[in-house]
């Protein structure tokens, strides 16, 4: 799979308007909650996150700035790659923990050195029911997550996802089909955004 | 009915609707919009690319890396 952006700049090139950035306040959301549960690295890296997109929409491009080159991500070879870490190695190993961060610092910088691109003047009909299907689960997640924390971190009355998927990970085999798919979804979704670039 | 199992259905009904959208996106396009075409429409600023590559990013940290 290729994913590659436009050599320039399109017209209409605008900055993000931060004082109503969805996103980012989603970041900041998630990494109070990543502190809550108890997890300070997590929260840390979602908080940095969104400090750094902050600095990078007031400081970043200039509209005329070249982008940067095409990136192309082999995606067969990639998946190959974590099914193998997850085959040999399994979970929570030192392997597995290079194999995922390399990966997640890879697509962070490829769509970071990217700009954002004017809004599209139509979105695809019915598009919402993808949005309200993703908010249902985020809601729902909040409210397990919520009592979860009420009931003193493990709740075995509201459980999270987390709770309900974790304890299907114990074999290697299942390991690498979920990572398999986690890879699939990641590369599908740089794919959508090289096509965002594509179609500007 | 217990809340757990109230739960486990909220989320499997979540799960169903996925594979349901997914389904009807690949079977009848013009009415349920595929959903990387969806992706592509929102991933076109910065900010969203970013929180939804990283919230990607961590499941695979939180599933694979952490305990």
């Amino acid at each position: 799979m290729a994913v590659s952006s436009s050599e320039g700049h399109p017209a209409g090139y605008s900055r993000g308007r931060l004082a109503v950035d969805l996103p980012v306040a989603g970041l900041v959301i998630a990494a109070f909650a990543h502190g809550i549960r108890g997890a300070p690295a997590d929260a840390v890296i979602f908080f940095a996150a969104a400090v750094l997109l902050l600095v990078t929409e007031r400081h970043g491009h200039a509209p005329d700035d070249p982008l940067g080159a095409p990136a192309r991500l082999p995606a067969l070879p990639l998946i190959a790659v974590v099914v193998l870490v997850a085959l040999v190695f399994g979970r929570q190993t030192v392997p597995m923990l290079l194999t995922v961060s390399a990966i997640g610092i890879g697509a962070l910088a490829v769509e970071w050195r990217e700009p954002s691109l004017p809004p599209a003047r139509r979105g695809p009909a019915r598009g919402w029911v993808w949005v309200a299907l993703a908010l249902a689960w985020c809601v729902w997640e909040l409210v397990a997550f919520i009592y979860e924390q009420a009931a003193g971190g493990l709740s075995m009355t509201h459980p999270t996802m987390s709770d309900l998927v974790d304890p299907m990970l114990g074999n290697r085999v299942v390991q690498a089909l979920a990572l398999a798919v986690w890879m699939a979804a990641g590369l599908a979704m740089l794919r959508a955004a090289a096509a965002a670039r594509r179609s500007a | 009915m217990s809340s757990r199992l109230i739960t486990e259905i909220g989320f499997g009904v979540i799960v169903f609707s996925a594979v349901a959208l997914w389904v009807a996106s690949h079977l009848a396009p013009r009415k349920v919009p595929p959903l990387p075409r969806v992706l592509s429409v929102l991933m076109r600023k910065r900010s969203t690319r970013i929180a939804l590559v990283l919230a990607w990013w961590w499941v695979g940290w939180h599933f694979f890396v952490q305990s």
